[in-house]
């Protein structure tokens, strides 16, 4: 149950540029410097994909959230 | 240093209802890593280039055909001939660049149609920026076509809002990536064994006085000490990279990256413009004023361009020395001296902010193994490159080397080299909005400023008095 897992984890490259003005202009977060690290949308925090919390809500893929 | 690690307690967790959302996990694998990461990318785009440029050298051939460049012009039916003549190794050239980079974007998760036609407008412009750059005006006045590129690139950029499908392919850092991998071929690995070592000392000492001062002013004016040490590694360490890695490392909050993030990118535009002037105003030799952009300038993209618009004045002859110094010293001290040491500037910083500052909501733990994984892999392409060009090169004497190696096998590498920093450089001009970045209060800008100011002092009397002879007879 670590945030890697977590569906508030967003680890998209575009996505975190998308949410970091700027980013883009003389970084990357396709960086390897980035290692596996990711923006809680319930935190609002940058965090790693091996931590995790209270607040931890499973992802589900499309398939899995078919009846 | 033992892994510190708190528990999990995952017991106490509370039982959240699943969200559906499409799985992406690029933690899982290494292969994940090594597909999704734009330097490794970098390594095998850059090494695929060194590797067929040696063969073919080996064999009696050279890839000089398809590293096509503009080649200096006075009039324009000589440009027209120009192009006539080498339309076809353009072309070629083109389409390989396009091939290369779109499959690699493609892996990355990018869209091919939206990263291909963004390439051609990356392509066009850089070849505008290669062309005005060679033009007779242009060489009189010491005018690179790095600063075109930028200058090109922010007018359009600001003018023209692009979908963010074309926007896929304004990759400042994948680019600049690739070119550092392409430059290690003509930077030998003598010369970074010889320099390697004090671009080290120079670039520790500049970074540990820059990080102080940017983060105790930032106490002194009360900021919040996560924003302090992301404004203290993006004016210390290695710009908006430090940003992004020790912010994973602190856990800090978006809002105080977005601040950093554009204090970085401003500093950094502003800085492409000074430091070349101030060099060039105190003449210092091509090598010298190298190191100084080097352990002055914030982000590796723009301080190539102002190296590369310092390394013109020497090829006008305004100062002493040679372009290639101005670049191998930047190099140096950026590449070596200071990017190359983030993993453990976060190792320590993790550290840091887990005992002393960690927010009680998380459950985190640091590793020594972060020091690899935050390790800014493209570096690795760097040595390779110059030590598989160091070999190409070995028993031959400085004639020999001239008169073979160097036009059959490290010119056109220059030369390809020469148009993936312009795809950068333009990249750079296009995607920097001032106007879009989030404002960074009076007292950050302070705090940052602050350490721009320490860090110019200190760099020049380093790069300038204390290792001058260092940077003034870089040699291969």
């Amino acid at each position: 149950m670590t945030c890697a897992d977590c569906a508030h984890f967003i680890s998209e490259p575009a996505r975190i540029e998308a949410m970091i003005p700027g980013l883009n202009a003389m970084g990357s977060a396709w960086a390897s410097v980035r290692a596996d690290d990711g923006i809680c949308e319930a935190h609002d925090l940058m965090v790693s994909a091996r931590d995790s919390c209270d607040r931890f809500t499973p992802r589900l893929t499309k398939d899995q959230g078919r009846p | 240093m033992p892994d510190p690690v708190i528990p999990d307690s995952d017991d106490d967790a509370v039982e959240q209802p699943p969200i559906e959302c499409p799985a992406v996990n690029e933690s899982r694998s290494s292969w994940g890593e090594f597909s999704l990461k734009e330097d490794w990318w970098a390594i095998i785009i850059g090494l695929c280039i060194v590797s067929i440029a040696y063969a073919l050298f080996a064999s009696g051939s050279s890839l000089a055909w398809i590293a096509a460049t503009p080649r200096p012009w006075s009039s324009l039916s000589g440009l027209t001939a120009q192009f006539q003549a080498d339309r076809s190794r353009y072309l070629f050239q083109f389409l390989a660049m396009l091939s290369l980079f779109t499959f690699a974007a493609w892996t990355m998760g990018q869209s091919i149609a939206g990263f291909m036609s963004g390439f051609v407008l990356v392509y066009a412009l850089s070849l505008g920026a290669l062309v005005i750059g060679t033009a007779d005006f242009a060489q009189d006045y010491s005018i690179e076509p790095a600063l075109i590129a930028l200058a090109v690139g922010a007018l359009i950029g600001n003018l023209v809002r692009f979908s963010p499908h074309l926007s896929d392919a304004f990759r400042v850092e994948f680019y600049i990536k690739t070119g550092i991998v392409l430059l290690g071929a003509t930077l030998p690995i003598t010369l970074i064994i010889w320099a390697g070592p004090i671009a080290i000392v120079q670039a520790s000492i500049v970074s540990i006085v820059t990080f102080l001062v940017i983060y105790w002013t930032a106490q002194f004016l009360e900021l919040d000490r996560k924003l302090g040490t992301l404004l203290a590694v993006g004016g210390a360490v290695c710009g908006i990279s430090a940003v992004i890695a020790i912010a994973g490392a602190i856990r800090a909050r978006r809002e105080h990256m977005s601040i950093a993030v554009a204090s970085v990118v401003a500093w950094s535009i502003v800085m492409i413009v000074v430091l070349p002037l101030l060099a060039r105003a105190w003449y210092l030799s091509a090598g010298v004023g190298g190191a100084w952009i080097g352990t002055s300038e914030f982000a590796d993209a723009a301080g190539f361009v102002a190296a590369h618009t310092y390394g013109a004045f020497a090829r006008s002859g305004a100062i002493a020395g040679t372009p290639d110094q101005a670049i191998w010293s930047y190099t140096l001290l950026k590449v070596v001296g200071r990017d190359i040491w983030i993993g453990i500037w976060a190792v320590i910083l993790s550290f840091v902010a887990m005992t002393r500052w960690e927010s009680p909501e998380l459950r985190t733990r640091v590793s020594l193994m972060d020091i690899w994984r935050r390790f800014p892999k493209f570096i690795l392409g760097l040595f390779a490159a110059s030590i598989l060009a160091t070999l190409a090169s070995r028993n031959l004497s400085y004639p020999d080397f001239d008169a073979t190696v160097r036009p059959g096998f490290i010119n056109p590498l220059t030369d390809l080299r020469a148009w993936v920093f312009n795809f950068s450089f333009v990249s750079i001009g296009l995607t920097t909005r001032l106007r879009g970045l989030a404002p960074a209060g009076g007292s950050a800008f302070i705090a940052f400023a602050t350490g721009v100011l320490v860090n110019l002092v200190l760099g020049f009397v380093l790069s300038a008095v204390v290792f001058q002879s260092y940077w003034s007879n870089l040699t291969r």
